[in-house]
């Protein structure tokens, strides 16, 4: 599944008006010179006197080499470090997947179970979702990457007029190694993830994703509402993509069984069999291999086999990474959907 | 004899001198390596015109503050300082009534083909409609190709806020843009 900044970098793809644009040399030389006319701040210098710019690089460096040769072994590399690769987290155990007819099959059961279910969503006016992601593009920056795996779990909630709110923090950490875990927990487990958040949005802030009591139920015209995305996927990729905006929300039956028909619809999808998600859930694991994005990926969505809901989706390259800093095959994004439900406030949990 | 050299004279200290050489160095090196891409944000922002005058404040203001300048993402925070430049820039224009009047899209190359030229047509008519908060995200992750731990920086924002930010652009845009792309084929 494509993430928001792979869908937004496909859409503005070849526009950039700047991409040619490169300094006028002698200009930039005469500015560098003006501005070094100038001393830096003395407060600056005061501060930093005693322990200077080159000597931490020179510590950071040291250690970086020595997280690459022998693992982790001190804290200040668990959570961010020059290593050449980012640390993801662990695959799951999935079987091969089969296609055709089983497929189909398979997911077709499910939406016919889904649209057994009681409706127990509620009439609140608030949508509740909470979430627990990871993701690699928000793990990595320039320079640095992450040698341990910090998920963040999120609620929200959302107001009719897009007002809302979204708590979030870190979730449990995992550790490539049981040493550096156990170093972590003889320094007394300090926090590791973004600190945590309490963001309030005021009108129209929260709103964007489609509102899923307006969804037609019917398969045809459902899609018609999910191809309208404006991007490029095709086929079954374009529903997956489409329909994780939905995961997180409460569906009600017939929805979530339209959604399944969709995809069952489509062909395309594999069946990996009974497998239990990263929260530990049993469900049945489809699978998309595809490469539009990019790179060659499988999607992965996990449901509940008794009641069709989604549990967890994942994305895992496959056979390239192309110039990301990670092994083959690695996961590159996560999420798992634990909750979701209508409330009337803002504070309120189903 | 630079400003900067006089106080290393009067100060006498090996220690001082060589933590100053180190510093001077290491703003140059940043210098050299994000000139481009401050230069090309602020093009993308205020044109050709007005785009190096933006990039020479902008390491200048880092040059003051060289102890803020964080040494792991030095380029988000020097996207943070121009923003607040061309935001500062823009108010005082509106003050004096000067109409925001760049439109990046005139630079543009036409494209061979005419669905290419729809769908880039439609991509900037619906970046153009888009808020300023959102248009700046998109861009931020789009044109600047920050990720969006390092987009968080340059707003100024929690890595939550900024993920979830993202994704109501990214929800907004594409509804602007199928809008748009369907109006095209009509």
């Amino acid at each position: 599944m494509k993430t928001d900044a792979d869908i937004v970098r496909g859409l503005l793809a070849g526009h950039d008006p700047a991409r040619a644009v490169r300094a006028d040399v002698p200009e930039r030389e005469r500015a560098l010179e003006a501005i070094l006319t100038e001393p830096p701040a003395v407060d600056s210098v005061t501060r930093k006197r005693w322990r200077p710019r080159w000597r931490t690089m020179a510590v950071v460096a040291t250690a970086a080499a020595a997280t690459a040769i022998v693992g982790l072994t001190a804290l200040p590399q668990l959570r961010t470090t020059h290593v050449s690769r980012v640390t993801t987290p662990p695959l799951l155990e999935l079987k091969q997947p089969v296609y055709g007819a089983a497929a189909t099959k398979a997911l077709r059961d499910l939406a016919a179970r889904a649209e057994r279910q009681p409706d127990t969503i509620g009439h609140g006016r608030v949508v509740y979702s909470k979430i627990q992601g990871w993701y690699l593009d928000s793990t990595v920056s320039r320079r640095r990457t992450s040698a341990v795996v910090v998920p963040r779990t999120e609620e929200q909630w959302v107001a009719p007029d897009g007002s809302g709110r979204q708590l979030a923090g870190a979730g449990r950490p995992w550790f490539p190694t049981a040493k550096s875990r156990q170093e972590w927990e003889r320094q007394g487990r300090p926090p590791l993830g973004a600190r945590d958040s309490d963001d309030r949005f005021g009108p129209g802030g929260l709103s964007g994703d489609p509102d899923v009591d307006k969804l037609p139920t019917d398969p045809a015209a459902l899609r018609r509402e999910l191809e309208k995305s404006g991007t490029d996927l095709k086929g079954a990729a374009v529903l997956l993509e489409a329909e994780g905006d939905l995961w997180r929300q409460p569906l009600r039956p017939a929805l979530q069984g339209a959604l399944l028909r969709l995809l069952a619809d489509s062909g395309e999808m594999g069946y990996a069999g009974p497998v239990r998600d990263r929260a530990g859930r049993a469900g049945v694991a489809f699978t998309l291999d595809q490469n539009q994005t990019g790179l060659p990926e499988r999607d992965v969505i996990i449901f509940d086999r008794r009641t069709g809901r989604a549990l967890s989706e994942e994305t895992i390259l496959t056979k390239d990474p192309g110039k990301l800093p990670v092994r083959i095959p690695s996961v590159t994004s996560y999420t798992l959907f634990l909750g979701s439900g209508r409330v009337d406030g803002m504070n309120e949990r189903p | 004899m630079h400003a900067w050299a006089a106080t290393q004279t009067q100060c006498g200290q090996t220690r001082w001198a060589v933590y100053m050489t180190a510093d001077r160095q290491w703003f140059v090196d940043i210098y050299e390596r994000h000139y481009d891409a401050v230069l090309r944000y602020a093009w993308r922002r205020v044109g050709p015109d007005d785009a190096a005058d933006v990039v020479a404040e902008t390491f200048t203001i880092a040059w003051r503050r060289l102890r803020d300048v964080p040494e792991d993402m030095p380029l988000p925070w020097l996207y943070g300082v121009a923003r607040n430049l061309i935001a500062n820039r823009r108010r005082k224009d509106r003050r004096r009534g000067v109409p925001d009047a760049f439109d990046a899209g005139v630079y543009l190359v036409e494209p061979d083909h005419a669905e290419a030229l729809g769908r880039r047509d439609a991509a900037l008519a619906a970046l153009h409609d888009l808020s300023d908060d959102d248009r700046e995200i998109v861009r931020l992750i789009a044109w600047e190709g920050l990720t969006t731990a390092e987009t968080a920086v340059v707003l100024g924002c929690s890595a939550a806020a900024a993920t979830v930010r993202l994704h109501r652009a990214r929800r907004r845009i594409e509804k602007l843009m199928s809008a748009k792309l369907e109006e095209v084929a009509s």
